[in-house]
């Protein structure tokens, strides 16, 4: 495929999760084609009660007058919605960009209007992708821009992630051994009230890179310190970030000596259902996918490639470490998908990742998404569980 | 518009961010495939929109071209291009010219429905690529519209071909369904076109135009329809008028007899109508659709649905008995106690339910119509 063109891989059917905050409408001002997948992907999340789209046509974005239709529509869905929503998540898309849209005129203007209801302007606009932002990190930070000043507590916020870690993980009594009264997340926030309380919090874990920005901003708005702490599979690197959060909470850090036993049983565990099976590590599995694949290399699994067509500099330590170590080691890092298919990966391999996956019809696929719900010892517990099941198991693909 | 190129060997570049494509790709296209690269993204950004970098978007081209060797190239806009006013011709005929390759270029929005990118294509494709007829096929029939969005990927398209094979008719292009290139070449070797759903109206009426080809408009649902199809065909075929399938002998409806309401593209909701009278029920019924009327297809009571709340207003004022349609509309709260039957229309509902499409022709949609007939209140 020529440079600067993507092939998409289809997704049918599987789960893509959309924040939101509890209590709030989102209203999605675009042409009717940008708002279609958003409309399907609500009524599969089962909250199509909650999403409304205000379709603009040429002669609107011609006239200008679509920013006053936005008024009047937020008008009808207040008298509509029951119960009334405390905030509205105005969604824009990527023409928007191009058209002026004087934003905080807008908000001002809507609050004007309708003084008990909150206002943000959210932007969908991938065309954007080359600007000094990625628009899913602007798009979090607008998540809790709602959020206004309040007394610290002992409360630790969680950012970044569409799932929260499992509730089994150990980070979680690990938090209240530190001192920490609530985690919070914006998952987890049942009203408007709860999720205002984040801004009560004392610290801030950011759990993916698409959270830094939001929470860069909660440390000028709020004073919200915080600590970047990714997934990782490597057991001393997950001792060191429990380490981080101890102190940043100036606690003591728990050992967590039984924890890292029963990561390193599963390690063990995995290893010997998976040995000989050549592993295809990919981006859609893992933020870091370097980080992935040095840590399952060091393991002893047999590492066959990394399939990494979306990564962040984040993860060049690791690269670095690996390309050293396994020279021959294919590391594809572009969206052409014949580099996968074309470079000589049998069928019969463990592929984590539903790309890779997907493009080799992998006999053996380990079904994780972006890291999701796996932190920590916890995490490489799951992890190693998935792994022995996929290699224990052959995936049917139609 | 994709989904209409996607059977061709054609290289379909859509410039866009990356949005466009992935709802083409996740949620309105049951067909794609590993196997199939037939639709790529071109990274449109800020930068390149800004300062109108079209010399990207030919580079792309070319060098995918080079790559695939596709027997032509689409070159389709989005909601960016569109506002901004780049001229997809003008590209399509630089690519053509570095490539050698039939190029066409789409100035698509975003902004218009699905059908009538459909439409386009399959203008584009006859203005392009039909060859004027040579040796007419007899009993040749080019069968227009025919698209996943309208009728899954389930098996409709063959079957709507074999419903026409078994009543002698022989296909020569089943456009956009089972297709190559080559059978747009030979579309004017048909005697007659069957066009199966209003985004394939424009292209039947070029071809009367230009080659004198008349075409029959109705789908051959069941098989009651599908011989009524078959009748309409050869009186095409003998006198070389167009017409339409539509049924004539409706009980008109009144102050006590309210219609039921059939919500579709409006050629395959008009022979279903038919097909229920055909099936022994005459009662009034009003087809509605959201992508527009064709007017010589309309009949009194049919409604130009301008948007939900227009349908959601129309149900709420109780003039309506019932309704056939996609389950997103059979399930809104105003038709909960009326009678309803779902009709899946992956142009509404996407991969909600595109795989519950059910098979138009054959025994078990004749059972269905009976039952529907029977049922009504």
């Amino acid at each position: 495929m020529s440079e600067g063109l993507s092939y998409f891989i289809p997704h049918h059917g599987r789960p893509k999760i959309s924040l939101r905050i509890p209590e709030s409408h989102s209203l999605h001002v675009c042409p009717a084609a940008c708002g279609r997948r958003s409309g399907i992907r609500a009524i599969r999340n089962g909250t199509k009660e909650h999403v409304s789209f205000l379709y603009i046509t040429e002669a609107d974005v011609s006239s200008g007058g679509y920013e006053d239709m936005v008024g009047d529509a937020v008008a009808d869905l207040l008298e509509l919605l029951s119960p009334r929503p405390r905030a509205f998540q105005i969604y824009v898309n990527c023409i928007d960009d191009f058209l002026g849209t004087d934003e905080d005129a807008l908000v001002a203007g809507l609050e004007a209007r309708f003084p008990d209801t909150a206002f943000a302007v959210f932007h969908i606009d991938p065309v954007a992708m080359d600007g000094p932002i990625p628009p899913g990190m602007r798009q979090q930070e607008r998540l809790y821009s709602f959020l206004r000043p309040r007394e610290k507590d002992g409360g630790v916020n969680l950012l970044g992630t569409f799932v929260q870690p499992d509730p089994a993980s150990e980070l979680y009594p690990f938090l209240r051994a530190c001192g920490v009264t609530e985690v919070r997340s914006i998952t987890d926030r049942t009203t408007y009230e709860d999720y205002q309380q984040m801004a009560a919090s004392r610290l801030d874990l950011v759990l993916m890179q698409m959270g830094r920005f939001a929470a860069q901003k909660l440390e000028e708005r709020l004073g919200i310190p915080w600590r970047f702490l990714p997934a990782t599979y490597d057991l001393d690197q997950i001792r060191a970030n429990y380490q981080t959060i101890a102190d940043a909470l100036g606690a003591p850090c728990p050992p967590l000596t039984a924890e890292r036993q029963a990561a390193e049983q599963a390690i063990a565990g995995a290893l010997g259902c998976a040995r000989d099976l050549p592993v295809v590590v990919d981006s859609s599995a893992a933020m870091q996918p370097f980080a992935l694949a040095a840590a399952l290399h060091r393991y002893g699994f047999q590492l066959r490639a990394v399939y990494a067509a979306h990564w962040k500099e984040t993860d060049r330590a690791d690269r670095d470490w690996l390309t050293a170590q396994l020279p021959d080691l294919p590391v594809l890092c572009s969206e052409r998908y014949e580099d996968i298919t074309a470079c000589g990966i049998p069928r019969n391999c463990l592929a984590i990742g539903y790309d890779s996956a997907y493009l080799l019809r992998a006999r053996h696929f380990v079904d994780i998404q972006r890291d999701e719900g796996l932190f920590g010892y916890h995490g490489v517990v799951r992890l190693m569980e998935r792994i022995a099941e996929a290699a224990l198991h052959t995936t049917s693909w139609r | 518009m994709c989904s209409a190129l996607f059977d061709f060997n054609c290289l379909i570049l859509i410039q866009d961010a990356s949005c466009c494509t992935r709802n083409y790709v996740d949620y309105d296209e049951p067909r794609w495939d590993r196997t199939r690269r037939t639709t790529l993204c071109a990274q449109d950004r800020t930068l390149d929109a800004v300062l109108g970098r079209d010399d990207k978007l030919v580079d792309k081209a070319v060098q995918a071209a080079e790559e695939h060797h596709p027997d032509f190239i689409a070159l389709l806009g989005s909601p960016v291009p569109a506002i901004i006013g780049t001229d997809f011709p003008g590209i399509a005929r630089e690519v053509e010219a570095r490539t050698g390759i039939p190029t066409l270029g789409f100035s698509t929005t975003g902004f218009s429905t699905y059908d009538r990118g459909v439409e386009m294509a399959l203008s584009a494709l006859i203005r392009r690529f039909t060859r004027p007829p040579e040796r007419p096929v007899p009993n040749g029939v080019t069968i227009l519209g025919l698209t996943p969005l309208d009728f899954g990927a389930g098996g409709n398209d063959g079957a709507i071909r074999d419903a026409l094979a078994a009543r002698g008719f022989s296909v020569v292009s089943s456009l956009a369904m089972g297709t190559c290139l080559e059978q747009v070449r030979r579309a004017a070797s048909a005697q007659v076109s069957l066009v199966v759903s209003r985004s394939g109206l424009r292209a039947a009426r070029e071809l009367e135009q230009r080659w004198g080809i008349p075409y029959v408009a109705g789908v051959p649902i069941d098989s009651r329809c599908a011989d009524r199809v078959a009748e309409l065909l050869r009186d095409a075929l003998r006198d070389g008028k167009s017409r339409v399938l539509r049924d004539t002998q409706q009980a008109p409806s009144s102050p006590d007899r309210h219609p039921l309401l059939l919500v579709g593209d409006q050629v395959m909701a008009d022979p279903l109508r038919a097909a229920l009278l055909l099936n022994g029920d005459p009662r009034p019924l009003s087809v509605a659709s959201f992508f527009g009327l064709d007017p010589a297809l309309t009949a009194p009571g049919d409604l130009a649905l301008e948007g939900e709340a227009h349908l959601l207003r129309l149900l709420k004022a109780g003039q309506f008995q019932g309704a056939i349609a996609d389950p997103l509309i059979t399930h809104l709260p105003p038709l909960q106690w009326r009678w309803r039957t779902d009709l899946p229309h992956p142009a509404v509902s996407s991969c909600l339910h595109w795989d519950q499409v059910p098979l138009l022709t054959g025994e078990r949609m004749d059972q269905a119509l009976c039952r529907w007939a029977a049922e009504r209140p």
